[in-house]
């Protein structure tokens, strides 16, 4: 990214509940302006580390740093950070406008300014007309856009969100992932927002972090963590995955992957890409939308892909596409996406079908002898 | 198919025997007339209550309002915290504490004010430990007096206090204080803007509980008070037991249950206006 300036550093933070870590030696770097996400699954200390950003809790070691200042000590009514809470915690006796006025009247600003500064954040979410309306009466979606006028409205660095989609039903989540991402340019503030869900992550955020028990597991943008994931985590928990564990061979040098008696080729560059070597555990890991299916005779035996005999146990038809669900004589389940009717109509549950993928489409990870997949510490705390 | 409206049966039969009929006949009383041997006379007028408005009444009625709102008012600084600290406690704790806040009521009132007399009396506890200080000389006694009833209905009604208040705390997220930190106010700004106005109803409530109770409290000013010190309750008691005027007795009850009704109009406009929390 051009003009990028670091805004937020958290550094090397771990934060304990009793016997569970929620934040394990984090480090981490926002930018300024930045769509940033926090992904990962519940548990995983996402909320934690937001957290700790708005100031909610302390970590038991490490800092956090806002513009070069060290941050960690200051109280919550003291940091130029807002949050906009999974809840919204809108103040139930204060109508919208008290609601979006009470931050700025902390600041004991004067009532002209406070009420510019009001209808201009009113005007904002588009809903000028509500600000006598107390927010029992409100809509969730109204409700969400008013708690994120009173939280923009302190014209913070940053502003937090907490799961700012997960009360709102399907097609406005939809709709709101457009104006979040409409406002956040519009007002130019970094927003950091916590979200368990991959898509939500991937249509709004610049970058995001992907995170596990506590660590992080890959920082990316969207396209770095579904094309280049640095793990078999990401790239499970990032989009679907078909996945083959083995162990690299390189002969005459092309590198290959043992997987019992089977091998499957490998690219070369991703092999380079982690830095792997002969006998290292990896696992090869295709999209769905990667693979192919043919007719069991028409394909025939190249170097540049990897072809596999299998039986069509499963179709299921999606409108815009075809999902196949394919078993090998060996017993290894592939899934295939087809997009369009190509190909629909001339394979049968049962069918004898080929199927596989281009050696270049195919996903390197490496792994360790237990098949756990956590990085090298190199990897995990990569920035950019 | 039977009615719903017939299980109310045993409970509304209750009430009217045992409540409707009462008052209704207090209610007739307190229009009529004594005779001089303590007999009812039918011969109605407005005299009893007017009888209401003489000035030791109205003493001893604006005496017992003072005591119970001071009462009310200390059992609201003392309970608001407590209720505070509870509902702060993690999950396991809670129960715990709030069986200690009603363990009092497993033994009578009268039994347990009886043990402030021996707390209280010249020998008591307080005075022993007060001498044992050295800050007074003298042993003293400090029962019979106001502070001695406003300490009695203070213990007995405090848990009235904290339960409505504990319940309208722990109904409080959590996520609006933190809302309100992070939008800039301090702590103590937070609890007057936010804690405060959404825990209204408790309040309310709460005092209430322990108003209404304190000052028809008869037998805490009876034995505290030592006869020195009166309440409407010991008056009331009085008409009936002692003087033998029922009549201006059940003026006076009906005294106490306007002031009651008043309150009790204004809690339900309080609970109205804030019905939108």
């Amino acid at each position: 990214m051009n003009g990028w300036r670091e805004l937020i550093r958290i550094e090397n933070v771990t934060k304990r509940f009793g016997s569970t870590v929620a934040a394990d030696h984090i480090t981490l770097s926002i930018g300024e302006g930045e769509f940033f996400a926090l992904l990962g699954p519940s548990g995983c200390g996402k909320t934690t580390l937001l957290r700790m950003l708005a100031g909610f809790e302390t970590p038991d070691s490490g800092c956090i740093f806002l513009d070069g200042k060290d941050l960690t000590a200051v109280r919550p009514w003291k940091r130029p950070v807002n949050m906009m809470f999974q809840s919204y915690a809108l103040f139930p006796h204060m109508n919208v406008y008290d609601n979006i006025a009470y931050g700025l009247r902390q600041e004991g600003l004067p009532a002209a300014e406070i009420d510019r500064r009001v209808r201009n954040a009113l005007e904002l979410i588009g809903l000028p007309d509500l600000a006598k309306r107390k927010p029992g009466s409100l809509s969730g979606g109204q409700k969400q856009r008013v708690a994120l006028a009173r939280a923009i409205v302190k014209q913070p660095r940053v502003l937090l969100l907490d799961e700012p989609l997960a009360a709102l039903d399907r097609k406005l989540r939809v709709e709101m992932r457009l104006e979040l991402k409409r406002l956040q340019s519009e007002v130019g503030i970094a927003f950091v927002f916590v979200t368990h869900d991959q898509e939500e992550a991937l249509t709004m955020a610049d970058r995001a972090a992907v995170m596990k028990d506590g660590r992080i597991m890959q920082v990316g943008t969207p396209e770095e963590l579904y094309t280049r994931p640095a793990n078999l985590y990401v790239a499970q928990f990032i989009g679907e995955a078909n996945v083959i564990g083995g162990r690299l061979e390189c002969i005459e040098s092309e590198w290959l992957l043992r997987q019992d008696t089977h091998l499957f080729r490998v690219s070369g560059a991703e092999v380079r890409r982690h830095g792997l070597m002969q006998g290292s555990l990896a696992a090869i890991v295709v999209r769905p939308e990667r693979m192919f299916i043919a007719s069991a005779s028409s394909v025939a035996e190249r170097k540049d892909y990897n072809g596999l005999s299998a039986r069509v146990i499963e179709i299921a038809y999606l409108g815009s596409a075809y999902n196949f669900v394919v078993q090998t004589d060996e017993g290894r389940r592939f899934f295939v996406q087809v997009q369009g009717a190509e190909g629909s109509p001339s394979y049968r549950v049962g069918d004898v079908v080929m199927v596989g993928w281009g050696v270049e489409q195919g996903i390197l990870v490496p792994m360790d002898e237990f098949g756990n997949t956590n990085p090298p510490e190199g990897i995990a705390n990569k920035l950019r | 198919m039977v009615s719903p409206i017939l299980l109310l049966g045993p409970a509304l039969t209750w009430l009217v025997i045992f409540l409707v009929f009462p008052l209704a006949l207090i209610f007739v009383y307190s229009f009529l007339q004594r005779s001089p041997f303590g007999q009812i006379v039918f011969q109605p007028s407005l005299d009893n209550y007017l009888r209401l408005f003489n000035p030791t009444v109205l003493r001893v009625f604006l005496n017992s309002l003072r005591i119970a709102f001071i009462v009310t008012l200390l059992a609201l600084l003392l309970g608001y915290p407590t209720a505070y600290f509870i509902s702060s406690q993690p999950s396991r704790w809670k129960n715990t504490l709030l069986v200690l806040v009603i363990l009092p009521f497993w033994t009578s009132y009268l039994i347990r004010t009886y043990a402030w007399i021996v707390l209280l009396n010249r020998e008591g506890v307080l005075s022993r430990f007060l001498l044992g200080l050295g800050l007074i000389r003298e042993p003293i006694s400090f029962l019979y007096n106001d502070t001695a009833i406003v300490i009695g209905l203070l213990y007995g009604y405090l848990p009235f206090m904290v339960l409505p208040l504990y319940s309208s705390i722990e109904r409080l997220s959590p996520e609006l204080r933190e809302a309100s930190f992070d939008l800039g106010a301090p702590p103590l700004r937070t609890f007057w803007h936010i804690t405060l106005p959404l825990t209204l109803r408790g309040i309310v409530t709460g005092a209430i509980f322990v108003f209404v109770p304190s000052l028809g409290n008869f037998f805490v000013p009876e034995l505290l008070g030592g006869g020195q010190r009166f309440m409407i309750g010991n008056m009331i008691n009085n008409q009936f037991l002692q003087a033998r005027n029922w009549p201006y007795g059940s003026a006076m009850a009906f005294g106490v249950m306007a002031i009651v009704l008043a309150l009790l109009f204004f809690q339900a406009w309080v609970t109205r206006r804030t019905e939108q929390v």
